[in-house]
């Protein structure tokens, strides 16, 4: 044993050195010497017959973590990225203004940014596989500090990622409450101007202004226009939105706002199915929670029952002991006997002491 | 509610181009499917030219409707229907398909020029959208939870039901529990009292 020792540890510096020399730019230099410090020290403790084997192992494994680092910081410089970006959306969400709102570069950043998000997701996976198979070759246990450091690395990055996520939800969520409160500020101002043509155009129709808060009283189906497609089929979708489908009105105000409620009538009636479907849903499960409020009761109950059959088998066993004793004194002849004598002998005092 | 026609045109240019289409005739006489055929080729055509980019339209005529909507990258889908059949799942109908259409061919192979691509798909979605209430998976989902809720009533009844046998059987089982224990008592009192000859 002592014989096969060898120090190399000469080998393997000289062998570090030239490959952090291959591998590595000026940036990555100061991480790969502080990723490689910690398992220099193991190293001369080694037998000789690993210390060969595991050299040019070594070699690999250092351009591994170094890539590993290089990743994990590509990534951290995207998640950054993206944050800034989200903070952008955000301040272009927060804008007001009824006329200078900028729909196509919000778009355009909402694209980009969910884009963005994927690729930094995919990546992040990739890494986290990375991280898994380079863990097959470290089979040391000066290693696992690494390996740790690694998945702490990846769980970190994952955690921005969730972060940056959910402020892009917020942020989305604060676009369409904008949007909706000026689609209806635009509804007041364009319909406070129709709304006259229309009661004199004597059509049976509904201004968008009380449709509007009528669909917020959900009111039952009405369809003014006389067309009733998919009212039989569908009878959840509150339909006042699509009240200005097949409009014929002249006013050229009138069949502007035509166009705009037939290209929000598709989503707004789509909008109104996934309520019907969540109102459903909602539904259910309030008919599932009195169900187990019935089955809950009903169990006393049976508790009840179940006491009061213990009860009566009790009693039941209990009396049929009795009978059984009472049949056994019956049919045995001890008593029986003893009784009888008793009798002879109070008849035979009675005679002795009658007669003198 | 029935589809008769879904097809694909370029309204770039006027006048539109089909690019590919599908028919459902089956309900016309054979003397008929020909010019309906025609008519229908025909009314897509002209709603597809006369939509702006990055609108939906209906339009109605006779007893069609033609539920158009046209990207901003210059195609368009055209779903004729009759007058029954559900709006949003025309829509989403064309939605998926124009994405499916532009996954499929990119946009060189159809800007330029009068051809007929081959987009199997149209065929097997007026095929499977006849029947919109399964095709369409909002209304496939509304539909299964109608039915759970169908099987849920009819749970609650049986709960009740199950409610008052049990209220019946505790009434017998308190009256069974008395009467055994009267059983007992009589059947302790013949036995301890006093001893009969």
């Amino acid at each position: 044993m002592a014989v096969s020792i060898q120090d190399r540890t000469q080998e393997f510096r000289s062998c570090v050195a030239a490959l952090s020399k291959i591998n590595s730019t000026s940036a990555s230099a100061s991480r790969n010497q502080l990723l490689l410090s910690p398992s220099s020290p193991p190293m001369p403790s080694q037998s000789g017959a690993n210390g060969v084997i595991h050299g040019p192992g070594e070699g690999a494994t250092k351009g591994q973590r170094t890539e590993f680092a290089r990743r994990a910081v590509a990534i951290s410089k995207d998640i950054n990225m993206a944050m800034g970006k989200l903070q952008r959306l955000g301040q272009l969400a927060k804008r007001k203004t009824l006329f200078d709102d900028r729909p196509v570069e919000i778009a355009e950043l909402t694209f980009v940014i969910k884009q963005d998000l994927a690729k930094i997701n995919q990546s992040i996976s990739e890494l986290q596989s990375f991280v898994k198979s380079g863990k097959k070759h470290w089979a040391r246990k000066g290693e696992s500090q690494v390996d740790e450091h690694s998945e702490n690395v990846v769980v970190l990055l994952q955690g921005k990622l969730t972060d940056v996520t959910a402020g892009f939800r917020e942020v989305l969520e604060v676009r369409t409450k904008n949007i909706q409160a000026s689609k209806s500020r635009t509804e007041q101002f364009i319909s406070s101007a129709s709304a006259s043509a229309k009661d004199t155009s004597g059509f049976k129709t509904k201004s968008p202004l009380y449709a509007h808060s009528s669909s917020q009283q959900q009111s039952s189906l009405e369809n003014p226009y006389g067309i009733s497609h998919g009212d039989p089929e569908n009878p959840y979708g509150a339909q006042n939105a699509e009240a200005g489908e097949y409009l014929t009105l002249p006013d050229q105000q009138q069949s502007l706002m035509l166009l705009e409620e037939q290209q929000d009538m598709y989503i707004s009636e789509r909008n109104t199915a996934i309520e019907a479907i969540e109102s459903t849903i909602h539904e259910l499960g309030g008919i599932f929670a009195q169900l187990a409020t019935m089955v809950a009761e009903q169990r006393e109950v049976v508790q009840r029952i179940d006491a009061d059959t213990e009860d009566i088998a009790v009693n039941i066993s209990s009396a049929q002991r009795e009978l059984l004793q009472y049949f056994a004194r019956m049919s045995s002849n001890r008593w029986l006997m003893v009784r009888v004598f008793g009798i002879l002998i109070i008849f035979f005092l009675l005679w002795v002491l009658v007669s003198p | 509610m029935k589809l008769y026609y879904i097809g694909i045109f370029r309204n770039s240019t006027k006048p539109a181009v089909e690019l590919c289409g599908a028919k459902e005739l089956s309900s016309f006489s054979f003397f008929e499917r020909k010019s309906v055929g025609e008519f229908l080729t025909f009314f897509g055509t002209t709603v597809a030219e006369r939509t702006a980019p990055s609108q939906r339209q209906s339009v109605e005529e006779n007893e069609y409707i033609a539920h158009t909507y046209a990207r901003a990258d210059g195609i368009a889908g055209v779903i004729v229907a009759d007058k029954e059949y559900p709006i949003r799942v025309a829509y989403s109908l064309l939605n998926r398909l124009l994405d499916q259409f532009l996954a499929q061919f990119p946009r060189a192979q159809w800007s330029q020029g009068e051809l007929k691509l081959q987009f199997p798909e149209l065929e097997s979605a007026l095929m499977k959208y006849q029947n919109p209430r399964q095709a369409d998976s909002i209304m496939r989902v509304q539909q299964e939870l109608d039915e759970t809720k169908i099987v849920l009533h009819k749970a609650i009844e049986s709960v009740l039901q199950r409610g008052e046998e049990l209220d019946s059987l505790v009434a017998k089982s308190s009256a069974l529990s008395t009467t055994s224990k009267m059983f007992y008592k009589e059947a302790k009192k013949t036995n301890s009292c006093c001893i009969i000859a």
